[in-house]
């Protein structure tokens, strides 16, 4: 039996007791009306009453009088009983109803928990909310339900979360802050219950009848003193409206979601963080190899050229010995053999002067105000024949040619130069050879990168490319001094050089070089 | 001509000697900065040939006391780097030329008929 039967009966039969009783008192005012008449008779004897009649009516009047209030006690006694009995089935209807209220918010405060519980160990952002959002179904009975979240950088909710609600409607959503009930609630903050029996405003009652509706709860989802987003259920017509209670748990629910967007929002802080540190340290531990590498260098280049200097000079006395010898010999044979000394005497000659070019770093011209693609242009215009004949494609992507840089010109010259025919003999004999230079603007500097579709370079040999004499190149084909000159020159003009090898094969060098900003135009 | 040549190294000395005595030079040569002066100051010579690197008096402090005591005397610096900075500053200095190890004789005799014709 429901509450409303229950109140309809409890009012009929609270009726029937007061006409009951009304008729008691009509009953008790004739029958004391009677009784002063018999007084009267008693005591007035009239000349129409007989001592029979008089008798009679003292002897009916008080049995009838008698019968009556017993009667009317019966009555009384019976009517507390009943009275007693139905107050006491209320209670115990009350008591149950009350005990199925408890057990209803037992079983609400246990699913809260475990939901907190479930909560705590999630990381993820959208499977909390989902989680909130089976929760907000299965507790409070929703047929619809959705977490609107404010966009980032945008004054608009969107849907972060939904159950019920069709993907087209998710995907197009947008409730500006302000606007319509979810948006003036994120505006507001305050929770709202809206029932379609209840409602005033046209503006909701609208929207419930548009969505067919028969009640809705929004309550905000605050985040210190913002509101963040908002949680929206509802209940589709021939269901029960939404009670205070509901309300409650919800707001509830809101509370925990605001827990998870702070915890999701933290952990994503702390990722980020780690990625950047991670980076970081990447950077730094580049850093070390590329220190540990210049100094390397650098030492080598050092000892290079103390090496090539103390050589220089017992080199230059066999040179200019031998020169002299072949000046004043006659005999051929004796002439071939001085020949072949100063012809290898000058091969070491010409290793000494690469060692001490690496060692010095520049050759000690000024450094004038040069545009870095003119000289690539005049490197190119010099090996082009040379390519070419080859068969090698040469292809420019040039952004910036005429970007300054401050620098030897003929330096910067050998460095391509060395480059360039590097990579020409590394695509010696292949097919489709194809050298790509290309120039931009890199964070101000001027950043030049000559790549090849030749092999590409061993990944064991990446660590070793600038070092003096380190070649792959077979005997007699290369000193293996190019490239560390290039090193040389490219540090003593501030810039950084390094090799790779392409995703789609073969080697790119880049090189780049600080723009000149004092003497030349803004980069 | 009466030509001085001043290197620490003996087969250099020699070599210079060697290729310009046979051409009817007079060579005296010295090992250093100091020795070069004393030997200037007892007899005098028409040019002189002088490294720079040299350990007892090296070649720019000597160079800078030539300007002074010997302005007219024709000097060639004689050096094993190449840089620019050290060719502008000898140049700078004073010198007549710069001869960059490794030289040929060539190199020796030409700049020598420069000094000549000069004279």
């Amino acid at each position: 039996m429901d509450e409303s039967t229950r109140k309809k009966i409890g009012r009929f039969v609270d009726q029937r007791d007061a006409q009951l009783w009304l008729l008691a008192l009509v009953v008790m005012f004739l029958l004391t009306m009677a009784l002063l008449f018999v007084d009267v008779v008693n005591m007035k004897e009239p000349w129409w009453v007989s001592p029979e009649l008089k008798l009679a009516l003292n002897t009916r009047t008080m049995r009838v009088a008698l019968v009556l209030s017993i009667l009317l006690i019966c009555a009384y006694f019976r009517d507390s009983a009943r009275r007693l009995r139905r107050e006491n089935h209320e209670l115990i209807d009350d008591l149950e109803e009350r005990g199925r209220l408890l057990e209803k918010k037992n079983c609400e405060i246990t699913r809260l928990k475990d939901l907190s519980d479930q909560l705590i160990g999630v990381t993820d952002l959208h499977l909390a909310l989902d989680l909130v959002l089976d929760m907000a179904v299965q507790v409070i009975g929703a047929d619809t339900a959705s977490i609107m979240l404010k966009s980032k950088g945008e004054d608009d909710l969107h849907i972060a979360a939904s159950r019920g609600i069709p993907k087209k409607v998710i995907n197009s959503t947008r409730v500006k802050i302000g606007e319509s009930i979810a948006g003036l609630v994120a505006q507001n903050g305050q929770a709202v219950l809206l029932n379609s029996d209840e409602l005033v405003g046209e503006m909701a009652k609208r929207t419930l009848r548009k969505h067919a509706i028969v009640s809705s709860v929004i309550v905000p989802i605050h985040i210190n003193e913002d509101v963040r987003g908002v949680i929206s259920i509802a209940k589709r017509r021939g269901s029960d409206c939404f009670t205070e209670e509901d309300l409650g748990v919800l707001s509830t629910l809101a509370s925990q979601t605001s827990l998870v967007i702070q915890k999701t929002e933290l952990l994503d802080n702390l990722r980020d963080q780690i990625e950047k540190l991670a980076f970081t340290v990447e950077e730094l531990r580049q850093a070390q190899v590329t220190l540990v590498e210049a100094e390397k260098l650098a030492s080598i280049g050092r000892l290079a050229g103390g090496v090539s200097h103390e050589i220089n000079n017992p080199l230059q006395v066999i040179l200019g010995r031998v020169e002299l010898m072949l000046q004043s010999e006659t005999d051929p044979a004796k002439l071939r053999q001085l020949q072949s000394v100063m012809e290898h005497t000058t091969r070491i000659s010409e290793i000494v002067t690469n060692l001490l070019s690496f060692s010095r770093r520049s050759s000690g011209a000024p450094f004038k105000q040069v545009e870095i693609g003119a000289v690539l242009d005049r490197t190119l215009s010099l090996l082009e024949p040379q390519l070419t004949s080859d068969g090698v494609l040469i292809e420019s992507e040039i952004d910036d040619r005429d970007m300054p840089v401050l620098a030897n010109a003929s330096d910067l010259q050998q460095v391509f130069t060395n480059i360039i025919l590097n990579a020409h003999q590394a695509m010696h004999g292949r097919p489709e050879s194809k050298i790509t230079v290309r120039i931009r603007n890199e964070a101000g500097s001027a950043a030049v990168e000559i790549a090849d579709n030749g092999p590409g370079i061993p990944q064991e040999s990446l660590a070793h490319l600038f070092e003096p004499f380190f070649t792959t190149k077979s005997e007699g084909e290369g000193t293996g001094l190019g490239l560390s000159i290039a090193y040389g020159i490219v540090e003593a003009h501030g810039g950084r050089i390094s090799a790779r090898n392409n995703s789609e094969g073969g080697a790119c060098f880049s090189i780049t070089l600080p723009i000149d900003r004092a003497l030349g135009r803004a980069a | 001509m009466r030509i001085l040549v001043v290197d620490d190294e003996q087969g250099i000395r020699e070599l210079i000697r060697d290729i310009l005595e046979p051409r009817g030079h007079k060579v005296t040569c010295a090992s250093g900065g100091t020795e070069a002066l004393a030997l200037l100051a007892r007899q005098p010579v028409d040019m002189m040939y002088l490294d720079i690197r040299m350990p007892n008096g090296d070649g720019l402090s000597v160079l800078k006391r030539l300007q002074v005591e010997h302005p007219n005397l024709p000097v060639i610096m004689i050096t094993g780097c190449a840089q620019h900075e050290i060719v502008d500053e000898t140049l700078d200095l004073g010198a007549f030329a710069c001869l960059v190890k490794p030289f040929c004789v060539g190199d020796v005799l030409g700049m020598l008929d420069v000094i000549r014709a000069a004279a």
